[in-house]
């Protein structure tokens, strides 16, 4: 049971698929924090000025700007090579390089992060690296890569899958698990309280809702229930998986819209690539393409005046 | 149970390849640093404890060097009943005005920087607003300023009275008859 669960050679395209979706959500990641990490490790950033806790790059952490004392333009530099090995990774374009440089440089940049820092950045420092493992060995370029490997077998262990997908697991269990030692979540009242933040961070109104103690209770158990039963184990059972993953995409696209936390939720859904059949990777991968194609088309069309 | 073609689940009928003693030898290794791999992001993962302070010496270098250190994913344990928002003003030689913040990560910047760290909450907030005045205005006097503004939530007077539970007692005669 175990030999096959890790050693079982399946279909490298949804894996192909995943680093493609990966090396575009990090192009994403990277915009969207540009200024985080320009106040931590920029020109005059908080990294410089005797701030960060001398314990932080103690027992194994590490970053480049260990190596130098002032941030311009060294800053400029690991963040354009972390941004052009996202575009790397996105495009299977000497993905390999790219794979390493991506890890080094992301995790150059997350690690010095301290006010600010969150759950996101774990999952990407976290996925990057495991992406580089998948990468180095070549699995993830099969399918979906502008230079892509060529083997008469395109397929890969499953061990490769593994490494993501028991991670994942293990991010929605620890999630419930701490929760589930909070007063709050234990007495249903916690989502009243994440429902009422409509003046720091909802962007859409639902405090409606906090007025129903019955509804605030079902929602609270329900995401509790989610995180350390639901995604964990039924993501495992046939017949459930593709209902787990509809579920976590309704889930996370609920709280990117309630607190406004896009990048939270496209890491997640992102994720879900590695749990992918080969038939829906190539569904998904025909959809992007049509739609690309139907958006070239429009844009190219007479009517359109460009 | 088993479904077909799924990268999720396990077949039925599986059967391993047959391969060389060398080969079934780097299988077995493979799947011990899995289980070793995973066997030490779940400790990572548990709560503080004598033990786990004691093991961290040993196993954390591998995580926090990978990238890979996660202490827990403690996402809205213990939600705040804070409803405060923050608000920009923008000093410049267009006049005044302001801005709201409503990034979850400035936010996240500005909300941590006084809740964990009440000393350095000051210097925090100037390096961020020094640099968000180059974002705001291109006036190099420009002046930048950030306005918190307090509520909370309170949980009982959110809760409707038809809610509420009551605790009734009916009057009833005594019975006098004996």
């Amino acid at each position: 049971m175990m030999d096959q669960f890790f050693h079982e050679r399946l279909s490298s395209k949804p894996l192909g698929l995943f680093r493609a979706l990966w090396g575009g959500f990090l192009v994403f990641y990277l915009i969207d924090s540009w200024w985080v990490m320009d106040l931590y490790s920029g020109s005059g950033g908080m990294r410089y000025q005797g701030w960060m806790p001398e314990g932080k790059y103690t027992y194994g952490y590490w970053s480049l700007f260990q190596l130098v004392q002032s941030g311009s333009p060294w800053f400029v530099l690991v963040y354009g090579a972390a941004l052009g090995s996202a575009v790397g990774l996105m495009l299977g374009w000497q993905a390999r390089v790219a794979s390493v440089v991506c890890w080094a440089c992301i995790n150059s940049l997350i690690t010095p992060l301290a006010w600010g820092f969150a759950g996101v950045d774990f999952i990407v420092s976290i996925v990057t690296f495991l992406m580089m493992i998948a990468t180095l060995g070549g699995h993830s370029l099969h399918w979906y890569a502008v230079q892509p490997v060529r083997s008469a077998e395109r397929t890969t262990p499953a061990w490769i899958y593994r490494l993501f997908q028991v991670q994942l697991c293990m991010i929605y269990f620890f999630s419930g698990f701490w929760k589930a030692g909070s007063g709050l979540w234990q007495n249903g009242t916690a989502m009243h309280y994440a429902l009422g933040w409509t003046a720091s961070a909802s962007r859409v109104d639902f405090s409606l809702v906090t007025q129903y103690p019955i509804v605030n209770a079902l929602f609270t158990h329900g995401v509790m229930l989610f995180e350390l039963a639901v995604f964990p184990a039924f993501i495992w059972v046939a017949g459930a998986r593709r209902w787990v993953l509809g579920a976590g995409v309704l889930f996370h696209l609920s709280i990117g819209i309630l607190l406004d936390l896009a990048v939270f939720g496209g890491v997640m859904i992102v994720y879900y690539a590695c749990f992918l059949t080969e038939q829906e990777a190539e569904r998904i991968a025909e959809w992007s393409a049509n739609t690309g194609r139907a958006i070239k088309n429009w844009w190219r069309s007479p009517g359109n005046n460009r | 149970m088993f479904e077909e073609g799924n990268h999720s689940v396990v077949h039925e009928g599986w059967e391993p390849p047959v391969s060389s003693p060398g080969k079934r030898g780097l299988r077995g290794l493979i799947t011990g640093l899995l289980g070793l791999h995973f066997g030490l992001v779940f400790l990572c993962n548990m709560p503080m404890s004598a033990l786990m302070v004691h093991l961290d010496d040993y196993y954390s270098w591998y995580l926090k060097g990978t990238g890979q250190w996660q202490d827990g994913w403690r996402m809205f344990e213990r939600p705040s009943a804070l409803n405060d928002y923050y608000e920009l003003e923008i000093r410049d030689g267009h006049g005044v005005r302001m801005e709201r913040v409503r990034g979850m990560r400035e936010l996240n910047v500005i909300i941590n920087a006084g809740a964990h760290s009440p000393e350095l909450q000051d210097e925090v907030l100037e390096n961020y607003l020094w640099r968000k005045r180059k974002e705001l205005s291109r006036d190099s006097l420009a002046v930048v300023k950030l306005h918190r503004y307090t509520s909370t939530i309170q949980l009982e007077e959110r809760v409707p009275r038809y809610f509420q539970r009551v605790q009734t007692w009916v009057m009833r005669e005594p019975d006098l008859s004996e």
